[in-house]
């Protein structure tokens, strides 16, 4: 795997086009700056072998074409967590595929200057060519700090480019300077001879650089009102506090849901109906058979069942990167560790958490800010518990089952199901902590930065990042599987039997049409039982049957291996009532159902299956495409496989309990 | 109740042992402030008080995380908020921080005067 990723980072440069490199502190303006000078070109990649990502993108300097590369935020180069092993080593040019980078643009915080300049004193070690971009000029003039820059190149032997975001004031200039380190007109070896002193003396190297940005700032910034910092006190007074901040923070999130649900279900419209026009496209213009089968219903079903969560993921992507620009996000991450560090999850994981709510797939890939291993495999194990909106078909279609008339009780059917998932996923968070990863969750160590104006654009071009992601990834995945699941529910074909072609003879002589659609409703559900899936779901029953799951479920569970959503359209296949009853007429689908018989005629969707059928489908581990992420991010399927194993025993007893218990009751 | 009492007073004579072997050391960081007996771990201080930074005794990585935000030997830290996690205000950002490391950083607390020359007002 790694030694593939190496080799598409290497195709990526083409010739020998020189990398600057844009280091800084996390929080500091690099995206902004980064996002302004390359645009919509940008690409995330990883690191080999890793899954730090860092945005590279090719621009132009004059004429000169140059690849930046945007090393993720750093507050050091001291290699403590892996992030600044490896900006540390870009820099250097040892990472294989990488060129080493001809200079460095360093983003530094005006309204901050001290704490950033630590991170610039460790660069200008380096012994590179580097330019400064001093980010937030606008809120230092707010704020009435005003720093001599011209003094301060020449203390730190550097150009300095003042930058304000607001106004893109300061970019020609920073275009110019980038030229001149092109054209090896900026000089490497100018550190500060200062800092050479401070780093001959053998005491505590942080206090000596602190010591070097102390003396930098107190000569070069005069900082006349109070800061920023102090004006955001009250707000922060609230947003952190035990109780308020917490209830703070459930405001944020049940708006945060609603923008993600509420907002993104007229794109989904838009979605579904184009893959359905697709799908009647194809099905009226190719003759029918065998490869209209696998089009209309293998392929576009398959990955338009897929692509329709992506509004989902752009909004949820889209704020949540809003979010983390004003500020808030840290807020909320100080507020959760509290709580959660209390089952042994780091704050930090309640991100991926919500996140999972939309989907695993993302959720699992928002993991990467939480810096700790095992803090990390644990979030990641445990995501796929959280209710997605696959599950939500299958929770509708099951408290439709339950209670048609009631919609009172449907609601908190639905309610609870979500509260499972979400209890689950932190008992066994407590579990796995006390078991297969043991240790305490590493302690918080999280910058609080200063609120600000959050970027649309940003937020635009990482919605745009994470969607292609999200599709190049899940969607390859799914269409293969979409076409394994299609050509195990399709082969091998049987002969309908003798009455059901006799039916459809008497139907085409009477022009019955309701004859006509029984007779092909018998048909397929012949088809059905005799293809693999079909076999599968007879050779699995003696397993489910505690679970109050007849054969036909169980198709339904195993064809749902590969997404939950699924199980919607085959229980309409498997129960006759034609392919399209769980799209546009689901009443008919919830009819045919509930008049569904076992072989002894007693109902099989009695309340016991219904519930044992959520349960189940709240726990069981579902959706290859999150296996394969799981496996992406934690490099190695032994966690996949204990993710699914886990998850798949854990459905099952307890759907066993609940079915077993609720027939005591009844 | 009583055994967090006498874990402090440990925590306390500790403390003391140390900072009289390091008189020297100490000496040389912060010659202002030479009452070497008033060293407490941070979460000890007063809301909204400041400390000199004598000492970070943690897990080297977290350490490390620590000291690059710069909560090292020799600055001057405010304590915003008290709780777990705290937040710490040093060197103009605010940091959350869980206690179980905070109370790994000893500091001697100082005066008004200060705490709000070191920018951290």
């Amino acid at each position: 795997m790694t030694k593939v990723l190496q080799k598409d980072q290497a195709n990526d440069r083409i010739g020998n086009v020189p990398v600057i490199a844009i280091a800084g502190n996390p929080n500091a303006g690099k995206t902004t700056l980064f996002n302004t000078l390359t645009g919509l070109r940008a690409k995330t990649s990883n690191f080999p072998g890793t899954t730090i990502e860092c945005r590279t993108s090719r621009t132009k300097f004059g004429d000169e074409e140059v690849e930046l590369l945007d090393l993720p935020g750093l507050y050091s180069l001291n290699d403590c967590s892996d992030e600044e092993k490896m900006a540390g080593d870009a820099l250097q040019g040892r990472i294989e595929g990488r060129e080493k980078p001809v200079g460095i643009i360093l983003v530094a915080d005006a309204t901050n200057l001290e704490r950033n300049l630590y991170l610039a004193g460790q660069i200008l070690e380096m012994n590179l060519p580097v330019v400064v971009a001093l980010t937030m000029m606008d809120l230092a003039a707010r704020e009435k700090i005003s720093i001599d820059t011209q003094a301060l190149s020449r203390e730190l032997g550097c150009p300095i480019v003042p930058i304000d975001g607001r106004a893109e004031s300061g970019f020609k200039e920073l275009r110019e300077e980038c030229m001149r380190m092109l054209k090896g007109e900026i000089d490497s070896t100018s550190m500060p001879e200062r800092l050479q002193h401070a780093c001959n003396c053998n005491s505590c190297p942080f206090k000596a650089h602190f010591d070097w940005t102390r003396e930098v700032c107190d000569k070069h910034v005069q900082s006349k009102a109070l800061s920023q910092i102090d004006r955001s006190f009250e707000i922060d007074r609230l947003l952190t506090h035990p109780a308020g901040g917490i209830l703070a923070f459930a405001t944020v999130m049940l708006s945060f849901f609603f923008m993600v649900f509420y907002i993104a279900q007229y794109p989904m419209g838009w979605i579904d109906g184009l893959f359905a026009d697709a799908g009647s496209f194809v099905s009226q213009y190719l003759p029918q058979g065998d490869l209209n089968s696998l089009l209309v219903e293998g392929v576009i079903g398959g990955v338009g069942g897929m692509l329709i969560f992506l509004p989902q993921i752009c909004i949820l992507f889209f704020s949540l990167t809003l979010l983390e620009d004003t500020g808030y996000l840290a807020r909320a991450a100080f507020v959760m560790d509290r709580l959660m560090r209390r089952v042994g999850l780091p704050g930090k994981a309640f991100v991926p958490m919500l996140s999972a709510h939309a989907c695993a797939i993302p959720g699992i890939m928002a993991t990467r800010g939480i810096e700790d291993k095992r803090d990390r495999l644990v979030t990641i194990l445990v995501l796929p518990l959280l209710t997605c909106s696959a599950r939500i078909p299958v929770y509708a279609m099951v408290c439709a089952l339950l209670f048609p008339t009631r919609p009172m009780m449907a609601a908190l059917t639905f309610t609870g199901a979500y509260a499972l998932g979400g209890i689950v996923a932190l008992i066994m968070a407590f579990v796995l902590r006390r078991s297969i990863l043991p240790g305490e969750t590493r302690p918080l160590v999280l910058e609080l930065p200063s609120y600000k104006m959050p970027s649309i654009r940003n937020a635009f071009l990482m919605a745009l990042d994470r969607a292609g992601i999200f599709v190049r990834r899940a969607g390859t995945v799914i269409m293969l599987v979409s076409i394994l699941l299609w050509t195990a529910s399709t082969y091998p074909k049987a002969a309908p039997p003798q009455e059901i072609l006799e039916m459809l003879e008497k139907a085409k002589i009477t022009k019955d049409d309701e004859l006509v659609q029984k007779a092909s409703r018998l048909e397929s559900k012949h088809a059905f039982a005799n293809s693999f899936a079909g076999r599968m779901g007879k050779a699995i029953e003696p397993v489910i049957e505690p679970l109050g799951f007849d054969w036909q479920i169980g198709v339904g569970v195993i064809s749902s291996f590969a997404a939950r959503e699924v199980i919607v359209s085959t229980l309409s296949i498997v129960y006759g009532i034609g392919e399209n009853g769980g799209n546009e007429d689901s009443g008919s689908l919830y009819d045919a159902l509930r008049a569904s018989r076992r072989s002894d005629g007693s109902p099989v969707f009695t309340t016991a299956t219904c519930i044992s059928l959520l349960v189940f489908y709240v726990l069981a581990m579902q959706c290859l495409p999150t296996q394969v992420v799981t496996r992406r991010e934690t490099g190695s399927w032994k966690w996949a496989a204990l993710q699914f194993g886990y998850m798949t025993v854990l459905a099952y007893f307890a759907a066993l309990a609940t079915y077993q218990g609720l027939l005591l009751f009844t | 109740m009583l055994l967090r009492f006498s874990l402090n007073s440990m925590e306390r004579v500790a403390f003391i042992i140390h900072f009289s072997f390091n008189k020297f050391h100490m000496a040389n960081i912060a010659p202002a402030f030479q009452d070497k007996d008033s060293a407490i771990p941070i979460d000890k201080l007063e809301q909204g008080k400041c400390g000199l930074v004598v000492k970070v005794e943690a897990d080297s990585d977290d350490a490390k995380r620590l000291m690059a935000m710069g909560v090292c030997m020799g600055r001057i830290i405010k304590l915003e908020q008290l709780g777990d996690p705290m937040i710490l205000k040093v060197v103009g950002s605010k940091i959350g921080v869980s206690r179980r490391l905070g109370e790994k950083v000893s500091v001697t607390p100082c005066d008004e005067e200060t705490c709000s020359k070191s920018g951290n007002r």
